[in-house]
């Protein structure tokens, strides 16, 4: 049996319906991607270079995509690994550590005119800081885009039980922080 | 009382972005990609038919080859000689003499001798000699 997602992704391998089709992909996915990219590098203009990048990316390699997973999972999966690889060639280039671009990142919000949160948002901020990376990601995803532990299984490669754990690792350690900050 | 803390309320992301910024997300991120709409392009090569570039070719070609020769030319006019030789009074003999073959001295010889006779002959026919040779 033939699915939509199938046919969409036809269209994206013909080369006579493939920009078209990539079109639709943009306008559909370009906001959940952003909102994802964005929790990991926290600032607009990094996340605005890392989506444009993703999507072409997405482009290039959709010769590629097999359907093993659904498109959704796999532009995630593109969309994560940009953002944490351009985590890393800024740390190569600043010559700091991964976790010292984050906590950067992080000093940056408090002037960014592009973040709009309060005391306690801020707050929130700092204390995922302190988690390590793969719950940092499985936090945000799961807590702000509210994706579930099924598609996060499917991105992150990693089983539900063992995400489910992680989770609720992560969110424990949260609120202690909260409680003690 | 799980998770009251960050569950009741829930507690936002804080992240904003710039007025309209998905509205020309789109538009940045294809000319990134030169997926603009495509413009028609007509190779150069299909433009113009084959005569005309032929026709431009031998006009070109004949041009060309007008100027090398006029350059490179080495004949010189009687006139632009005689100018020469008007204008340059400094030449001597034995300058002429260099340019000149061994037809051109006989020949020259011989004017000289008919020259002379005629000289001659007007010398004796004169009667105011005189008055002819201050002049």
């Amino acid at each position: 049996m033939i699915t939509d997602e199938q046919i969409f992704i036809e269209k994206l391998g013909n080369i006579k319906t493939q920009n078209e089709a990539f079109r639709q992909l943009v306008s559909e996915y370009k906001r959940p991607l952003y909102n994802h990219i964005r929790n990991i590098v926290l600032n607009h203009d990094d996340a605005d270079d890392v989506l444009q990048n993703t999507f072409v990316k997405v482009f290039q390699n959709i010769s590629k995509f097999k359907g093993e997973s659904k498109l959704f999972s796999w532009m995630y999966r593109i969309a994560t690994n940009e953002s944490l690889t351009f985590i890393q060639n800024r740390s190569k280039k600043m010559m700091i550590s991964s976790e010292e671009v984050n906590e950067l990142a992080l000093k940056n919000l408090e002037t960014d005119v592009y973040f709009e949160g309060s005391e306690i948002e801020l707050k929130l901020q700092k204390a995922i800081a302190t988690l390590p990376q793969k719950q940092q990601l499985v936090f945000k995803m799961k807590y702000f885009e509210e994706l579930k532990f099924e598609e996060l299984s499917e991105i992150l490669n990693t089983s539900v039980g063992a995400l489910k754990a992680s989770y609720h690792i992560a969110t424990k350690k949260i609120e202690e922080y909260l409680l003690a900050n | 009382m799980k998770n009251t803390t960050i569950h009741t309320p829930k507690i936002k992301s804080g992240f904003a972005t710039p007025e309209a910024y998905f509205d020309g997300f789109e538009q940045r991120l294809f000319a990134k990609m030169n997926l603009e709409k495509p413009v028609k392009v007509i190779p150069f090569y299909q433009k113009r038919p084959v005569w005309m570039s032929s026709i431009a070719a031998v006009f070109v070609l004949s041009l060309l080859l007008t100027i090398f020769y006029k350059q490179n030319s080495t004949q010189v006019s009687a006139d632009e000689l005689t100018t020469y030789l008007i204008e340059n009074q400094s030449v001597s003999t034995t300058d002429m003499l260099q340019y000149l073959d061994e037809t051109d001295l006989e020949s020259l010889e011989q004017t000289s001798t008919e020259t002379s006779l005629a000289a001659e002959e007007y010398l004796l026919t004169t009667e105011n000699l005189e008055h002819s040779l201050v002049e």
